[in-house]
């Protein structure tokens, strides 16, 4: 039997948290980062609304840690945080239940992944296809250019992403311009946009027993 | 949609009609009964004749080792029951509704209820012989052969249940077994030891233990003692020169022992040893009818039952009712009870052909038994599981010769004996195909890392000759590569043309990868597909079908884990059933480890009942089918064990979807890992992206976000 969780108001709560974390440069801008980088975060905001029992000090604990490692723009993201603790405040039962907590420990990597995968792949492609145009990187450029210009190559990933796609191009597009500095050198090809080609596993599949 | 209410009264409305009773009741009254279970009623008809509605009951014991047989065993009297109406005088029984114990009738009749009693009484005691020894008749509800119940290879270990028959019909018997035996002569190509042919010999027709011990003594002797063989036709039969010295009968039991399996040089000669074996059973059967004292079954003969088969039928018979009659006269209270049914006499003797892998172990009557040796289960018992041996066969664990295990499928449908024989032939045909697969994808896979080796050897090459020569081969092995590839695909296109419904719902046709075609693939069936059955009990109309499917592939270890693993999964159950039902291609219910009952809340059309928790058809299709789409594209691993890894894993993905696939992914070869345990889901690295195509785990994460319940 599936575990019973409230999973609207969870499914509500990930993307905010989620925004407000990327907003603060707080989540890896690189496909290629590993698991507990993605997850880092949203654990110890779990771990310690855990420890106090209560979301408001938990969440300020967790809040303090989080300006501290936030590289920059904390000041311009200081409301999303805040606006994020009223909801958790509001919605204070969500987090105490142990079937929620337990639930959003064990399903992080997938929320975070669903939440993350659209908008970084999209980042990417606007840059792959404006390499070398450091204008891209202008505001007016990209409202107008992302995603039109790359309709075509992220038509996948808009069918996939059908419901919330407008959500996803309006982060991509917060994304590129929060970090500019850091795309402009990727647009000029001073820095990689992403290993040109990742690394092959092989799986080996057992024969089948006769 | 039809409920059971509505299939019940069609099926008595086609009833009245065939014995012309329309408007003596109406159909409601009729669907009523059955479904409050009446057991009779009466309804007077002109010119002395009467319509009874009858229940007609057999208890079904709910114990493996009984269970398949006795529905076996109720489905032979159900329709004993029918033709002794038929037979005595002018009535005539229609069938209107049946679940596994009650078949419900209504009779046309001029006679009472006491009287059809009797007379079905001396249907059953005519055709029991038949029930025992009797080629599959499903109109007359005898199921399976004698010659599965001869499948065994050892003859000392009991392999024949002859002491649940009774003396009158050893006669029978033997012709029986004498037939058997020359169709497997015939049909055997005899190109290896003949066990089980020999084998059979010994026990039927042996004088002594030293003969039923060895089979081989027993041929000895059947040359050189009783002239049964000719000693120059066995000479032939062993390779042996026309004037060879055979030596004394230990001597000759010796040779042949080596040459049937060819050890110190010694073979034997197919074509001659054919002939030595029917002129055995050939002769042996004409000394049988000369001298019966001496030759029919002399060894085993004071095995048979000490009961006539008046008395037999008394047992067997014991608890059936009809209508308000009971069948046979009331037997007893006992002390110590069957320690199956845990009511009747114990009467048979505790032996692994019918009692399986539990023969002598602890059972709650045991307590009560200082003789450990004195029987153990009642003769009714004892002849269901012998109805089961002859359906799906024995095999030997070891010693002893146990019966086989089964899956056992109930659904309720309209299908006609011809649609239960082409579901079999479908069901023949996919296990062909998958057979097919495995052994083309067992080639490609032994060529592909054949070219691999001898990429890295060319690699590793510095001596431009030997170079050439390698590249030459590896030039020749990819090109059988690509012939072992393009017979994947073949067969996998095969698979889809018999399964079209796979292609529509996006499944692969990969056994691996598609968890029903898996389950199939991984059952394990033997050449001769005795194990495997579907069966239409009652009579006509929406009625029921009994798949009998082997059990999953034990392991290496003999264990039964990969069974035990998918019985308790509902999801991989819920898989097999949905193939089943995409196969029949009907909205009818199906039971997997549920009694069918005819009652309302156990009766609602495209359901599935696992373990008697009711799964409708639409989330069996929405919610189950994605999380065993997931696990078997997922776990890489093959065979049984990979089996077990993929139920475990979609039993997990059900309790908590988006916890389990977390782990999966995080144990995958995606984003920042470049191993993991778990196969990727189809990806390509996309240059346009900078990054690898994940969408299809997008998708997974999406369909299972749905499957978490919400509060």
């Amino acid at each position: 039997m599936a575990l019973h969780v409230d999973r609207e108001e969870l499914d509500t709560f990930c993307p905010m948290l989620f925004r407000t974390l990327d907003g603060l440069g707080l989540l890896p801008l690189s496909l290629s980062a590993k698991p507990n980088e993605f997850e880092k975060f949203p654990r110890l905001l779990f771990g310690s609304i855990q420890r106090y029992n209560d979301v408001e000090a938990g969440f300020k604990e967790w809040e303090g840690r989080v300006l501290r490692d936030a590289p920059y723009r904390k000041e311009e993201h200081y409301p999303n945080l805040e606006a994020l603790r009223r909801w958790m405040v509001q919605h204070a039962g969500l987090f105490t239940g142990k079937a929620n907590m337990q639930h959003l420990r064990t399903s992080l990597y997938a929320r975070v992944f669903q939440y993350l995968y659209p908008r970084r792949v999209l980042v990417n492609a606007y840059c792959v296809k404006h390499q070398r145009n450091v204008a891209a990187i202008e505001p007016e450029f990209i409202a107008q250019e992302l995603p039109r210009s790359i309709a075509a190559d992220v038509q996948k990933l808009q069918e996939t992403y059908q419901d919330e796609w407008a959500a996803v191009v309006t982060d991509a597009q917060a994304s590129l311009l929060a970090n500019a500095g850091y795309y402009r050198k990727v647009l000029a090809g001073k820095e990689p946009i992403a290993p040109l080609a990742a690394e092959v596993v092989e799986e080996t599949i057992e024969p089948e027993e006769v | 949609m039809e409920n059971v209410i509505e299939i019940v009264q069609r099926q008595a409305e086609d009833a009245l009609q065939r014995l012309s009773a329309l408007g003596i009741v109406t159909a409601e009254r009729v669907a009523e009964s059955v479904l409050r279970q009446t057991a009779y009623w009466e309804k007077p008809m002109p010119n002395d004749e009467r319509l009874l509605f009858l229940r007609f009951f057999s208890p079904v014991i709910q114990r493996e080792e009984v269970f398949l047989g006795n529905i076996l065993f109720n489905a032979f009297l159900s329709k004993a029951f029918a033709r002794a109406v038929a037979g005595n005088g002018p009535g005539r029984a229609e069938l209107v509704a049946n679940d596994l114990e009650s078949y419900y009738f209504l009779v046309r009749t001029t006679s009472d209820v006491t009287h059809l009693a009797d007379g079905f009484r001396a249907e059953v005691e005519r055709c029991l012989p038949d029930l025992f020894f009797g080629d599959q008749d499903e109109t007359r509800g005898i199921y399976g052969s004698l010659e599965t119940m001869l499948d065994f290879d050892k003859a000392n270990v009991e392999p024949f249940p002859i002491f649940i028959m009774p003396q009158v019909y050893a006669d029978r018997l033997e012709k029986a077994v004498r037939a058997s035996l020359l169709h497997k002569i015939e049909k055997s190509l005899l190109e290896r030891n003949p066990t089980s042919i020999i084998a059979n010999l010994a026990f039927f027709y042996s004088h002594d233990g030293a003969e039923m011990q060895s089979p081989y003594l027993f041929l000895a002797r059947l040359a050189m003692r009783y002239g049964i063989v000719g000693a120059d036709d066995l000479r032939q039969a062993l390779n042996l020169n026309k004037g060879a010295e055979l030596g004394d009968e230990a001597a000759v039991k010796k040779i042949i022992e080596n040459s049937f399996k060819q050890k110190e040089g010694r073979t034997f000669s197919s074509t001659h040893l054919r002939r030595v074996l029917m002129q055995a059973v050939v002769n042996l059967g004409k000394m049988v009818d000369e001298q019966p004292d001496e030759w029919r079954m002399s060894y085993i003969r004071s095995k048979f039952l000490l009961h006539d088969e008046n008395m037999l039928v008394d047992v067997l018979l014991d608890g059936v009712s009809l209508g308000y009659v009971t069948v046979s006269s009331p037997r007893k209270a006992v002390d110590v009870g069957c320690r199956i049914c845990g009511v009747k006499t114990i009467e048979a003797e505790d032996k692994s052909i019918l009692m399986g892998q539990n023969t002598h172990k602890f059972h709650n009557q045991s307590v009560k038994q200082k003789d450990k040796d004195k029987p153990k289960a009642c003769l009714r018992c004892a002849v269901c599981t012998y109805l089961m041996v002859k359906l799906i066969g024995s095999e030997a664990v070891g010693q002893p010769q146990v019966p086989k295990t089964y899956n056992l499928i109930f659904h309720y449908g309209k299908h006609i004996d011809d649609e239960a024989k082409q579901l079999t032939h479908r069901i023949d045909l996919i296990w062909g195909l998958l057979r097919k697969h495995r052994d083309a994808e067992q080639v490609r896979q032994e060529t592909a890392s054949q070219v691999k080796a001898l990429k890295e050897k060319v690699e590793r090459e510095k001596d431009e000759q030997e170079k050439r020569a390698l590249l030459a081969d590896q030039a020749q092995k990819e090109t059988e590569l690509q012939q072992a590839q393009a017979k994947v695909v073949q067969a996998e296109d095969d698979i889809f043309a018999a399964c079209p419904w796979l292609r529509d719902t996006g499944a692969s046709a990969t056994p691996a990868e598609n968890c029903s075609l898996d389950a199939l693939a991984n059952i394990q069936l033997s050449e001769a597909k005795t194990e495997r059955h579907v069966l239409g009990l009652g009579m006509g109309g929406y009625r029921m079908i009994l798949f009998v499917l082997p059990q999953i592939r034990r392991d290496k270890k003999g264990h039964d884990f990969a069974q035990h693993r998918f019985s308790d999964s509902r999801v991989t159950v819920t898989a097999l059933l949905s193939f089943l039902r995409q196969l029949c291609g009907c909205d009818g219910l199906y039971y997997y480890q549920s009694l069918p009952t005819l009652t309302p809340d156990a009766f609602q059309r495209d359901t599935f009942y696992v373990r008697n928790e009711p799964i409708g058809v639409q989330q069996a299709q929405q919610e189950y089918e994605v999380v065993t789409q997931l696990a078997w594209k997922l776990v890489g691993k093959r065979g049984s064990e990979g089996f077990v890894q993929k139920v475990v894993l979609a039993e997990k993905l059900l309790a908590d979807p988006l916890g389990t696939f977390s782990n999966v992914m995080r144990d995958s070869a995606i984003l920042g890992q470049n191993k993991g345990g778990y196969r990727r889901l189809p990806t390509t690295y996309r240059q346009d992206w900078r990054a690898y195509d994940l969408t299809e785990y997008a998708r997974f994460i999406q369909k299972l976000s749905k499957l978490q319940e919400v509060k």
